[in-house]
């Protein structure tokens, strides 16, 4: 009973902790690869080079050779396309499903025999030419056997462009294969620890066939009538799935021989390779806790918790300066009391000499902190107002309050004096000062927060390149005093440094179409930059309402119901849901502020779209919804959407077509956009 | 990765001291964490020695420069200019010898008397897999760490237990202090990063 109990509960934090990298490699791109990274140099020997193989994938290498250097061509770097090619994919899946049945498990010497080679290459071009079920062709007795699907397998492995772990990753695997030798403690649990440390820096598509390839390989070596052993089935695949491609036989001998080792490990322990290792997952929770603004029921989650902390099965007593006050500091609070009085009793003192005098000597012998050769136990003023200020939190701490504070109900509703008046169609309000000061300030903390995720997610690889953006946008006339709080853009830097690019007053206005690079293309910028744009355009308030909260929008995509592991139907629904109580029917909004609060959201469920799985794209297959999310839906490049969303909001003809120029002109003109649209569109 | 030219392999380097009494166990944490594989025991330390590795944070290669100081009384009087220009230090105790922990007391003195206001610095109780004979407890030297402002962490180098965080916590806060007065010259000698001019300009003179 009690051992099902423990079972149950380590198979759901296995889960969790899947789901929170899922999370995290949704929220902030880069940091898992970072983490996994930081762990594996703790195993490894990374110096150098060997780190600058592994990270490639991170640092896009954009670096270009100088004119003229007689290097030119050594500098050129090779490609980094590590990704197998989806058609690929689909073959090796379809092979690979095809031979986990059982019977053809038993075959024996599967994998080793050669089956005819005609039929092999036949075989072959059936794959590669028709799409259908493999099974129809193979059950006929005069087609082919498992043999030939075996080895057709191993030929499709070999001919792929890059080796299916990565020739990046070899050293690694060597280092790791030399645990044992070292004489290491616990050998083979630190060389798992490493193979599931790179398994999470693979890429996705080779993620699903190693996966699916370790656990045939796993079930073949497991079944005894094949007489097929995890050594005689990794010496076959070991020199495809890691060896490099272009190698001298001698180098090649001596690769194989490793990478042989490596695999026969990786299908030996093939059912734990794609877990999370618990250090890993710990250092990747503490961090999601500092991201962790509010839960889906608005109230505030602590962060770093103790609880979490205590729970966690990692053996390890680090214990931080913020812990219980002792007895020994609450003493000590006399002195200050007694200090206090001694300070308050001179500043009572008649204005002369003496008390300067006085003063001063206060100030340099009790405020001086630890002054050289005072004995270190002893405590001044200075080190304990210190300390005071050190048990008040971490900054990040108050920020939290200060957030909650700002927002008291969940969505900000609070309602504040405005006048709405209309004139020519357009809506024109007037907002109090305070509201102004308020809503500024909430932004400020908003965009704090989405520094602390940017910042992180620098290193990363941005999901796509977002190149330029065009923005023209008919002005609202407005006559309200609710000034654009142009002060806070300057207040952050991270504020500067985005890609803000206004939409509002500043566009048509200046008649002039501003491009600016965006280096760093990724929906918190997008996010905090909405926020200015939403300020200057000065939108009703109900709709500055909804968008002060993105964060939270976008909290409750990615999170519920199951997170980044949502199936796509849940995925619509969620999406639905929230239009649905928050733009349309709860609030009544018309129809030109609908859509931009379509456009809040279409950015915060793009975001969600990196939380997806490539192949499940989600298609928008009711039409409940109104045609801007629909559409949205349909194009994954944030820019679109945005300018679909726009194009929406004004009932101007004129605006509509120079937003349909401008979407044409970005086709034309940005063809990494364009490749990034493909790129979607094909997975 | 002979495409590759010859640059500075790594991105910041930063210099950690490691101090505290003699038989605590200085060099063996320092050598467990350079080679994880490394002996247990070793003879008295003469003078200073080294120890260096790299690690990754935050995608950036760090060179570890770790210095280890005698702890035998009669070398005390050099022990104190090995903490120039370190960037933190690391106090090693003894979990299981009483004297050893008193004397920390000195030795971060001594560090403070050395080295630049609001170091970071990390205390180590070593050998916490003898159990047994554990003679300071932990909650007091927690709550001494507590005063003194800085962590705690047990280790056991003999095990390897928390031998790496160590270092890892000591070189997290450094960069984050480094970060916070990032307005002032930055402490870390930063190398310049991976695809650094250095490495080819030598391919102009010698092709």
């Amino acid at each position: 009973m009690f051992s099902t109990a423990s079972m149950s509960t380590l198979h759901v934090k296995e889960s969790e902790r899947l789901h929170n990298v899922g999370v995290l490699q949704g929220l902030v791109p880069g940091k898992v690869s970072e983490l996994c990274l930081m762990h594996l140099s703790r195993l490894l020997d990374l110096d150098g080079d060997k780190f600058q193989a592994l990270a490639m994938k991170n640092k896009a290498p954009s670096r270009k050779p100088f004119l003229g250097s007689p290097f030119r061509k050594k500098y050129r770097p090779v490609s980094h396309v590590d990704g197998v090619p989806t058609e690929s994919v689909s073959h090796i899946y379809r092979l690979i499903t095809f031979l986990s049945k059982p019977q053809i498990i038993k075959e024996e010497g599967l994998f080793r025999k050669t089956g005819n080679i005609s039929r092999q290459r036949f075989l072959k071009e059936w794959l590669l030419s028709r799409c259908e079920d493999l099974s129809m062709g193979c059950c006929s007795p005069n087609h082919f056997t498992a043999h030939d699907c075996a080895n057709v397998l191993k030929t499709l492995l070999a001919e792929l462009p890059n080796p299916l772990l990565t020739e990046r990753h070899f050293e690694a695997y060597r280092q790791a294969n030399e645990f044992k030798a070292r004489g290491l403690p616990d050998a083979s649990r630190r060389q798992l620890k490493v193979v599931q440390l790179l398994m999470l820096l693979l890429p996705r598509e080779n993620v699903v066939l190693v996966e699916l390839l370790m656990s045939l390989l796993y079930q073949v070596c497991q079944e005894p009538s094949n007489k097929m052993t995890a050594t005689a089935l990794a010496t076959m695949f070991a020199p495809h799935l890691l060896c490099s491609r272009k190698l001298d036989p001698e180098e090649f001998q001596k690769e194989a021989a490793i990478a042989t080792e490596a695999v026969t490990f990786m299908i030996e322990h093939a059912p734990d390779l794609f877990k999370v290792p618990p250090e890993l997952d710990r250092d990747i929770h503490s961090y999601l806790d500092t991201l962790k603004i509010e839960s889906d029921d608005g109230q505030l989650t602590p962060l770093s918790t103790p609880k979490g902390k205590a729970e966690s099965p990692v053996h390890t007593v680090v214990a931080y300066a913020c812990q219980v006050k002792s007895e020994d500091s609450n003493a000590n609070s006399d002195t200050q009391v007694a200090l206090a009085e001694l300070y308050a009793h001179m500043q009572s003192m008649p204005e002369c000499s003496q008390k300067k005098k006085l003063l001063r000597k206060f100030n340099h012998n009790v405020l001086t902190p630890q002054s050289k050769g005072k004995h270190t136990r002893s405590k001044t003023l200075g080190s304990s107002l210190k300390k005071l200020k050190n048990l008040s939190g971490f900054s990040r701490h108050k920020h939290l309050l200060s957030i909650s504070s700002d927002e008291g109900t969940p969505w900000g509703l609070i309602p504040i004096g405005i006048e709405e008046q209309v004139t020519d169609g357009a809506t024109i309000i007037t907002c109090k000062n305070t509201l102004a000061a308020r809503s500024s300030s909430s932004m400020r903390s908003l965009i704090t927060e989405d520094d602390v995720a940017t910042s992180s997610s620098v290193a990363g690889d941005a999901p796509t390149p977002r190149g330029r953006r065009q923005k023209r946008q008919q002005q609202i006339p407005t006559s309200g005093d609710c000034t654009p709080p142009k002060q806070d853009c300057k207040e952050t830097e991270h504020q500067e440094s985005t890609p803000s690019c206004s939409i509002g007053s500043r566009g048509k206005a200046n008649s002039k179409c501003k491009l600016r690079e965006s280096p760093l293309p990724c929906s918190e910028n997008e996010i905090s930059y909405l926020q200015v744009d939403l300020h200057q355009e000065k939108l009703p308030l109900y709709v500055r309402q909804l968008a002060v909260s993105p964060v939270k929008l976008r909290n409750r995509i990615c999170r519920s119901p199951k997170g980044a592991l949502m199936k796509k139907g849940d995925w619509v629904r969620s999406f639905h849901f929230i239009v649905s109580k928050f733009c349309l029917e709860e609030l009544s909004l018309p129809v030109s502020v609908q859509s931009v609060c379509c456009r809040t959201l279409v950015l915060d469920v793009h975001r969600a779209w990196y939380c997806l799985p490539q192949h499940w794209k989600p298609h928008c297959d009711d039409g409940s919804l109104n045609t801007t999310c629909d559409i949205s839906l349909e194009i994954p490049h944030s820019r679109h959407v945005l300018l679909y969303a726009l194009s929406d909001t004004s009932h101007d003809k004129s605006v509509e077509t120079s937003f349909s120029e401008c979407a044409s002109v970005d086709t034309v003109n940005d063809t990494p956009l364009e490749k990034s649209a493909d790129l979607f569109l094909s997975t | 990765m002979a495409e590759y030219p010859k640059v500075p392999q790594y991105d910041a380097i930063y210099k950690v001291t490691v101090i505290g009494d003699s038989q605590v166990g200085k060099t063996t944490i320092i050598r467990k964490f350079v080679d994880q594989g490394a002996p247990d025991h070793y003879p008295p330390t003469i003078g200073v020695d080294f120890g260096l590795k790299d690690i990754v944070v935050e995608n950036e290669r760090c060179r570890v420069q770790i210095w280890d100081t005698a702890g035998q009384e009669r070398f005390r009087a050099v022990t104190s200019c090995y903490f120039r220009g370190a960037h933190g230090v690391v106090l090693v105790y003894d979990v299981t010898q009483v004297k050893t922990f008193d004397n920390i007391q000195f030795h971060l003195a001594q560090a403070q008397q050395f080295t630049a206001d609001n170091q970071p610095m990390i205390m180590v109780g070593n050998k916490s897999d003898l159990g047994e004979q554990r003679a300071v407890p932990y909650s007091l030297a927690a709550s001494y760490a507590h005063d003194m402002g800085m962590p705690l962490i047990e280790t056991s180098a003999k095990t390897l237990n928390n031998v790496d965080d160590v270092f890892y916590h000591l070189i997290n806060e450094i960069r984050k202090r480094h970060k916070e007065d990032r307005s002032g010259e930055p402490r870390g000698d930063r190398k310049s990063s991976i695809f650094a001019r250095s490495g080819s300009r030598r391919g102009w003179c010698c092709s």
